[in-house]
């Protein structure tokens, strides 16, 4: 198995499902709240993404998301050159029932 | 200071909406004038938008203009973008926990902005960081930097409260509102007010109450001089604060409108969800009724079926969609059917930058649709301009039976203004003529007349055709019938040129005796007005010259502006390319202009940028391309 991230906090767990825009919002699966990119220090459950679960995602869903690019991926090579520069992959969004009050219609 | 002006930027779908709302309610219930106008891209959501904002307490204002005096960030971006753009002596509101971001490692960052600031960053001895870059800031630019940690103040507010999850980035929005709030010492009732209007009630509110105290605490650690806006010696009664859409809309509504149709479109869509609201079918208090169509096509023609039974009908569009409703346009006018396009323009052609202001579909306005039949066409200033000509859009689509274009720009349909509250009761409805008597000779297209007597559909006999038609609406290709029924059409231009006094189609500013007369419409108006102030003050005589109704034109008082000061000082203004309105002129008058200052990069005319360019047209430069804004 081999860790991708070295300096664990919510970002870096797979429990934090992070915020579409801002990735230092997350909902913590773990504690069932709201958090905000806290450092791992009072935290024991930190689960760490691995290169293998990464490439189940791929192997199944076929992308990932990429919240510092606000683009998805569909390959894991360029997944990886992006964990590489300590972006933000996901597969998942932290509900946000007002975004769409925010983002003004564009067509 | 005279005026605050400050520009909030965000990740698009990161609450900069929220921000802008319930600061510019705030300072307009305190009783500051406000202009705020919204910038973003069109790739939706992430990337990167601002709010720019003027805020008065001694005018109005309807002008933008750089620098400005505060920047607020929700995110590294924004000060990346804006850091240049701040005023000696300005303020900085900015997260500190990306103290560590990179400007070259944001990926939503442009390449030719990243080329721009690598060039900077370099001459000036500047890491690459953005807490290194608030350093130099501070030291060298003498900026208050007003450093907070987004995330602890949130983990503060959720210790204090709670944070609402699924409307957790409504939060970010409140730190912005809580610190300029606090910065510039917002009256706490006001704050208030612009809270309760956004978030109406409820654990929101309460949050965002609770967690301005927070920030405010926070805000009173550092030691800076405040902003100071005095006291607003604004009296101004009743005041609306509202985009340049929703005055539209409102207008449409008290208008008597009792049909509009549209397909989404930027920056049109607005207008029609603002009516939306306020439609309700069956019962005693129909009001509206709002169509959203398939296309433009059907948006159209439907605007025009409803006309023909008698709703006042009207559509909004921008360029995209008022190509497709071009040959419903030249249906209306062989079937004199009043209708209303509100034409709200951005940048073109084709998709062109759909989130972006431009006044570059005059032309098309103007000649759009094939074959000759009559049309009016009119152009707003401002927001009150905006609802008073629809109104008056409204009641020429019916006095005169043709088709009406309204345009309006971007600039204006996006920005949110503070504006007198119109006076409703000055509203006449006017339906033009209708047939009093119901009877078996009923001739919709009578000769007698250029505007002949309307009878709606039901409760006569008519006939209604793309084609050439004789009086009841028969197709007839005879050539009597044919020179007769042009001529008839043809002469409403003659009524329209005798009923819409000249005084209507143009408004003059600024000096009797100028040096230099700057000519403009749309939203040039509150920006061409205020540079006039500043030119006086740099003692430099200067006067505007605002044309309001593009057809008819107001052909006497352009030759009279050219024949007083002499072609050589008359300067066309506008946000397009070639000086459509230049090209009018000439069409129109036959004089022309010489000397312009356009800019087509989809913002809007700055008013530094505006004195600058006419200062160097004064100095002998004939052209003048701006291109300030992010
Ligand atoms: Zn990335």
């Amino acid at each position: 198995m081999y860790y991708i991230v070295m300096n664990m906090n919510c970002e870096d767990c797979g429990r934090y499902i992070p915020h579409s825009v801002y990735k230092y919002i997350g909902f913590c699966e773990e504690q069932g709240k709201v958090v905000f990119n806290e450092p791992p220090t009072n935290c024991d459950t930190v689960s760490k993404t691995t290169m293998d679960s990464l490439s189940s995602v791929f192997g199944s869903l076929g992308w990932v998301y990429c919240i510092d690019c606000k683009a998805p991926i569909f390959e894991m090579e360029e997944a990886v050159k992006h964990i590489a520069s300590h972006h933000l992959i996901t597969t998942r969004f932290m509900y946000d029932s007002v975004a769409a009050e925010e983002v003004g219609a564009v067509s | 200071m005279e005026e605050l002006r400050y520009i909030l930027g965000g990740p698009q779908g990161g609450g900069l909406e929220t921000t802008s709302e319930v600061l510019s309610w705030s300072f307009a219930k305190s009783g500051y004038g406000i202009l705020s106008d919204r910038e973003y891209f069109s790739n939706i959501k992430g990337r990167h938008s601002y709010v720019h904002a003027t805020v008065s307490g001694t005018a109005i204002p309807f002008h933008l203009s750089y620098p400005v005096n505060l920047v607020g960030a929700m995110d590294a971006e924004t000060v990346f973008t804006h850091f240049q753009e701040i005023d000696k002596g300005g303020y900085l509101i900015y997260n500190k926990d990306e103290d560590n971001a990179k400007f070259d490692s944001i990926p939503s960052i442009e390449t030719e902005l990243k080329m721009r600031l690598n060039e900077f960053f370099k001459a000036n001895g500047i890491g690459r960081t953005l807490g290194e870059l608030a350093v130099y800031l501070a030291e060298k630019r003498q900026i208050n930097v007003v450093a907070l940690g987004y995330s602890s103040l949130l983990r503060e507010l959720q210790q204090e409260a709670s944070v609402i999850a699924a409307q957790a980035s409504r939060y970010v929005s409140s730190i912005l509102i809580g610190s300029i709030a606090s910065l510039v010492g917002l009256d706490s009732s006001s704050l208030a007010f612009g809270l309760e209007r956004r978030f109406r009630s409820g654990e929101m509110l309460e949050h965002n109450k609770i967690f301005s105290k927070i920030i405010a605490r926070h805000i009173q650690t550092f030691s800076y001089k405040r902003p100071n806006l005095g006291k607003s010696s604004l009296n101004r009664g009743k005041m609306v604060v509202a985009s340049g859409n929703d005055f539209v809309a409102m207008a449409k509504l008290v208008g008597g409108v009792r049909f509009q149709s549209y397909y989404p479109i930027t920056p049109a869509a607005d207008e029609s969800f603002t009516l939306e609201k306020y439609e309700k079918v069956g019962g005693d208090h129909d009001l509206i009724v709002v169509f959203q169509t398939e296309d433009e096509i059907a948006a159209v023609t439907s605007a025009i079926g409803a006309s023909l039974t008698g709703a006042r009908s009207a559509s909004a569009t921008s360029g995209p969609g008022f190509d497709l409703m071009t040959e419903g346009l030249g249906w209306a006018g062989i079937n004199e059917a009043p209708i209303l396009v509100t034409y709200y323009q951005r940048g073109g052609p084709s998709t062109g930058q759909p989130t972006r202001g431009s006044q570059s579909d005059l032309l098309s306005s103007v000649f759009a649709s094939h074959g000759e039949f009559p049309r009016i066409v009119l152009s707003s200033g401002d927001h009150s301009e905006a609802f008073w000509d629809t109104i008056d859009a409204l009641n020429f689509a019916e006095m005169f039976q043709t088709p009406v274009i309204h345009l309006v720009d971007k600039f204006l349909a996006n920005s949110i203004a503070s504006t007198p509250m119109p006076d409703v009761s000055k509203i006449q409805v006017q339906r033009g003529s209708l047939v009093k008597k119901v009877g078996d000779e009923y001739h919709r297209f009578d000769f007698s007349s250029s505007v002949s007597p309307r009878a709606f559909i039901g409760d006569e006999r008519m006939w209604y055709t793309g084609d050439e038609h004789n009086e009841i609406g028969h197709i007839d290709e005879d050539s009597e019938n044919r020179i007769k029924m042009m001529t008839k059409r043809m002469d409403k231009m003659n009524l329209i040129e005798k009923n819409i006094p000249e005084e209507r189609r143009y408004a003059l500013y600024g000096d009797k005796d100028p040096e230099i007369v700057l000519l403009g419409w749309g939203f040039i108006k509150g920006v061409a007005i205020k540079a006039l102030e500043q030119l006086r003050n740099e003692g430099i005589k200067a006067s505007y010259f605002h044309i309001r109704t593009f057809v008819p034109f107001p052909n006497e008082s352009v030759v009279s502006i050219f024949r007083n000061v002499g072609p050589e000082r008359v300067v066309d203004v506008e946000c397009n390319y070639e000086g459509q309105a230049g090209v009018l002129v000439r069409l129109n008058t036959g004089y022309q202009l010489k000397k312009r200052i356009v800019k087509f990069t989809g913002r809007p005319i700055y008013l530094n940028e505006l004195v600058e360019a006419t200062k160097r047209i004064l100095s002998g430069s004939s052209q003048e391309v701006l291109s300030l804004g992010a």
